[in-house]
């Protein structure tokens, strides 16, 4: 049995499936942002797994890696600044008392 | 296929034990944490028996595997035992055993005795890791774990106000040593293209580098060791460790992590050799240190602060040793050192664990309280002292020698006087603590003697402390020296032998003269020296750092800061006025044209949006549920 | 079964068991810990595949970066607040079935998909480069740009608000002209 494409992709659905559930049951802001950051580790990986199998000499999808690792810390900077000025401001990070959206 | 190729188990058994402490924190009970500990140091004090076995059969294992390759670049790990690994194998792990043993009684009743036997163990593994390397980038990733785990356990009883700054300290300062380990790596794959000791060693033979070159390596290589070894003028930190649990001070800051630049050194022998100038620099920076940290340690009245600069001065012997080109009598002293000063470190540790105070004023007396602990320490002392046929005596009497044979005769000069302070020193420490007559704010009278998990300890350093020695001595024909691969033993030279005991023995004679006899009172004598001088206040270095380095340093770090906002906010006022210039525009625009389309879209939308509004709770997460409910339905009919 | 298949297996189970301590650990410091688990296993992930490069980068920035920046804002947020505990129930069982349902979904047609092309691995650091500074270059300098402005609007958004005129008085200034324009 060799090492073979599809078990990344399993194991990445797996972490995709379990980063969104985490997003849609935690009460913490923080834990949300960092569940988000479960669901972009997976994509990263369906891509660097692509790329490793499907077109090894251009390394195109690993460059989409490098992109994405790039947005996701601009990502994670925001966040954590929205989640530290929310919390000084009103005293919320759980987030589902954020409902001032409401119509 | 030998035992040895099973050698990689040694380190990763104590790092397992290291992992289960991290994992279970304070889930199961103290004993099991104590018996997995010392029953794991137990199992690689038998393998490095083992490997001791095999080697002194002349059997060798130098394996490489690869470990990452970048393009054309690879990195391999891998393994190599020798008999300098497997005396070092051995000494790390007997001490450690010990240690582990000793601290049941000694940290009986610490909160967090599980974390601290987590960090002696990831200490040991790291340890274990530089001694079986067998390549200087290994060894180095090891090295800089040792130095996390030395600030861990330094650290460790963080409440008081002394911990956690020592700590910092010893980071920082062995840090700045480790730069130069560091370029030197940097420079070393630049030039051999390779870390692996034996191809390192085969280039430098053949002359395929740049002697220039291998100098600076060599010597980068000894900035590294001369931070971890705590040599002038990177020693500050070293007095400064002992606001650690006395046990892991025994283990790392007297026994072994040490010692580990000297092993650095050793290891890279050839390299030295192949410029023999820079032996001259090694040499000479062990000679300053070993006369600086005996002349400081007169005038400690503090225990630890006493047995702290006895070791940065017999650590600055072994790089004298180093220096007239023997390493095997460097290796030899690191050997006795370490069991001699381990049971020095672990009787004081006694002392203080009986008495409650750690100042020789505070003393006096305690012989007849702790027995024991008397008669561990004043052998360990003796040694120390280089009385015969005390293990001491041996080791030094090999350097002394080697200095005598390669004709330095200023190394040799130096030694003896050295030898002789180390004298003094060690019976001064002895007669205040043990003998003389209890003062008036002595905490002598309440002294017990310590439980036998801390005595039998003592004990069983004290046989090698006596014993040890033997091994390397010419009365057993130098088998230490054989076992190293050095075949022609020196000419041994019976009158430096007497030069060596009758200075020994003089330097104690003169403390008991001073301290028992009281014939003169040197704190008395030389109180310009010892009470206000130079060597109470440590020859002034940590001052110097204080304004030379840690001011100027914070002084460039607030100027940064200040500037640093100026420009940061400077920037962000260009945005602001940019954000703000064109909201008027937009704002405008947005008045006229677009409000009167909007409104009458948006009178639309609410009436459906009050239709709809039941679902629109404001809760992110409830819409993103239905979101994904929805990416479902989709997946379920396109991905069929 | 080749080492690499042993390794993959070592490494994913404990890549999933971080994930599922993210979002189930009570504690927000173990969750945080988790997901170093699940990150650092992702990068020798990466390793199998052959893709070094990736692998150290996902050290440097996930494992590195992320983390600790997440244990920041553990620091200086309301400790009782991020202990927040989980939704409700009714909430929790639908977003689980729903999982559930999508990972089923998308297992399935993974198995079925005809990508299963065998081991390949190269090392491609250099190709990596080759890509990044020729074809991408336009977009690696604007994901540069995209961390800058990231950079500046953190630091705006996490200011303290008593420092006055950066970040207070444009807004006021605004609605101040707003109102003289109505």
């Amino acid at each position: 049995m060799t090492l073979g494409l599809n078990h990344f992709l399993i194991l990445a659905a797996a972490l995709f499936c379990i980063g969104i559930f985490g997003v849609l049951t935690s009460k913490s802001a923080l834990r949300v942002v960092i569940c988000v950051e479960l669901i972009l580790n997976a994509v990263n990986l369906n891509l660097a797994a692509f790329s490793a199998y499907v077109a090894p000499k251009e390394a195109v999808g690993a460059s989409f890696v490098i992109f994405l690792m790039v947005v996701a810390a601009a990502e994670v900077g925001l966040a954590l600044a929205l989640i530290i000025t929310l919390n000084r401001t009103s005293d919320i990070s759980a987030i589902d008392s954020m409902s001032r959206m409401k119509g | 296929m030998s035992l040895l190729s099973y050698a990689w188990l040694l380190p990763v058994i104590p790092l397992v034990v290291f992992a289960i402490v991290l994992a279970t924190g304070r889930k199961l009970p103290e004993k099991v944490v104590y018996s997995l500990g010392i029953g794991a140091m137990a199992v690689v004090f038998a393998g490095s028996l083992v490997a001791l076995w095999q080697t002194s059969h002349g059997l060798e294992l130098n394996t490489s595997f690869k470990w990452l390759s970048f393009g054309a670049n690879t990195f391999n790990f891998g393994m190599l035992v020798d008999p300098l690994t497997a005396t070092m194998l051995i000494v790390v792990s007997f001490v450690s055993l010990l240690v582990q043993l000793y601290s049941i009684g000694y940290m009986h009743g610490d909160e967090r005795i599980r974390w601290f036997y987590g960090a002696i163990n990831l200490f040991s593994a790291a340890m274990l890791g530089v001694v079986l390397a067998n390549n200087w980038l290994l060894m180095y990733m090891c090295w800089e774990v040792m130095g996390l785990a030395s600030y861990l356990l330094i650290g460790f009883w963080y409440q008081n106000a002394d911990a956690p700054p020592a700590a910092m300290k010893a980071f920082l300062v062995t840090r700045f040593g480790d730069v130069g380990f560091g370029l030197a790596l940097a420079l070393m794959y630049f030039n051999f293209h390779t870390f692996n000791f034996t191809s390192v060693f085969l280039m430098t033979e053949m002359g395929a580098v740049n002697p220039t070159v291998i100098a600076a390596i060599a010597l980068l290589f000894f900035a590294g060791a001369m931070g971890k070894s705590a040599q002038f003028p990177l020693h500050v930190w070293l007095p400064d460790a002992m606001a650690g649990p006395t046990p892991g001070s025994a283990l790392i800051h007297a026994a072994t992590m040490v010692a580990a630049g000297v092993y650095l050194v050793a290891r890279s022998f050839p390299l030295y050799e192949a410029v023999p100038w820079t032996l001259l620099v090694v040499g000479t920076i062990g000679t300053i240190t070993a006369v600086m940290g005996a002349l400081i340690a007169l005038a400690q009245h503090d225990i630890k602060k006493v047995l702290a600069y006895s070791t940065i001065s017999q650590l600055g012997y072994m790089f004298l040793a180093l220096g007239t080109g023997s390493w095997v009598a460097a290796i030899f002293h690191l050997m006795t050192h370490a069991f001699f000063k381990a049971l020095l470190f672990m009787a004081a540790g006694s002392v203080i664990h009986g008495s409650g105070t750690q100042d020789l004023h505070e003393m006096g007396g305690l012989a007849k309280k702790m027995p024991w602990t008397t008669a561990t320490w004043v052998l360990g002392a003796l040694s120390l002292a280089g009385i015969p046929p005390l293990a001491g005596f041996w080791s030094k009497d090999e350097i002394l020698l080697s200095a005598l044979h390669s004709g330095n005769y200023w190394f040799l000069g130096f030694g003896l006087f050295t030898a002789l302070l180390t004298a003094f020193y060690m019976g001064r420490a002895t007669f205040l603590a043990f003998f003389v007559k209890p003062g008036p704010d002595s905490k002598a009278s309440h002294a017990h003697e310590s439980p036998w998990v801390m005595t039998a300890p003592l004990a069983t350093l004290a046989v090698l402390a006596v014993t040890a020695g033997l091994i390397g001595s010419p009365l057993a024909g130098y088998a230490f020296g054989n076992f190293m691969g050095e075949h022609e033993a020196a000419e041994p030279s019976y009158l430096l032998m007497a030069i060596a005991i009758g200075v020994a023995v003089a330097g104690i004679s003169l403390a008991w003269g001073s301290y028992i006899k009281r014939f003169f009172e040197p704190d008395g004598y030389f109180k310009s020296w010892f009470v206000t001088g130079p060597l109470s206040h440590k020859f002034w270095i940590d001052e110097v750092y204080h304004h030379g380095v840690v001011r100027p340093v914070n002084a460039i770090a607030e100027g940064a800061r200040t500037a640093d906002s100026a420009v940061i906010d400077a920037i962000v006022r260009a945005f602001g006025w940019v954000g703000l210039k064109i909201s008027a525009l937009l704002a405008v625009f947005d008045r006229k044209g677009v409000d009167g389309a909007f409104d009458a879209f948006g009178d639309g939308v609410s009436e459906t949006g009050n239709t709809v509004r039941k679902i629109q709770n404001g809760n992110v997460q409830t819409y993103l549920l239905f979101m994904v409910a929805a990416i479902v339905v989709l997946v379920a009919v396109f991905a069929r | 079964m080749s080492s690499d298949v042993v390794f993959f297996y070592i490494y994913g189970l404990v890549a999933l068991a971080g994930a599922i301590g993210l979002v189930t650990a009570p504690r927000l410091v173990h969750a945080v810990m988790s997901l170093l688990a699940t990150l650092l296993s992702v990068a020798a992930l990466y390793l199998l595949m052959g893709s070094e490069f990736l692998a150290a980068m996902q050290l440097f920035v996930y494992g590195g970066a992320v983390t600790v920046l997440a244990l920041f804002v553990l620091m200086l947020t309301n400790p009782e607040q991020n202990s927040a505990g989980r939704s409700g129930r009714g909430i929790v069982l639908t977003a689980g079935g729903l999982c559930v349902v999508l990972f089923g979904l998308l297992s399935t047609a993974l198995m079925r998909g005809q990508w299963n092309i065998g081991a390949v691995r190269v090392h491609d650091t250099e190709s990596l480069a080759t890509i990044l500074f020729s074809r991408y270059v336009l977009p690696f300098e604007l994901a540069g740009l995209v961390l800058t402005i990231a950079l500046i609007g953190a630091i705006v958004l996490a200011r303290e608000d008593d420092m006055p005129d950066v970040v207070a008085s444009p807004e006021s200034q605004l609605a101040d002209e707003a109102g003289d324009v109505a």
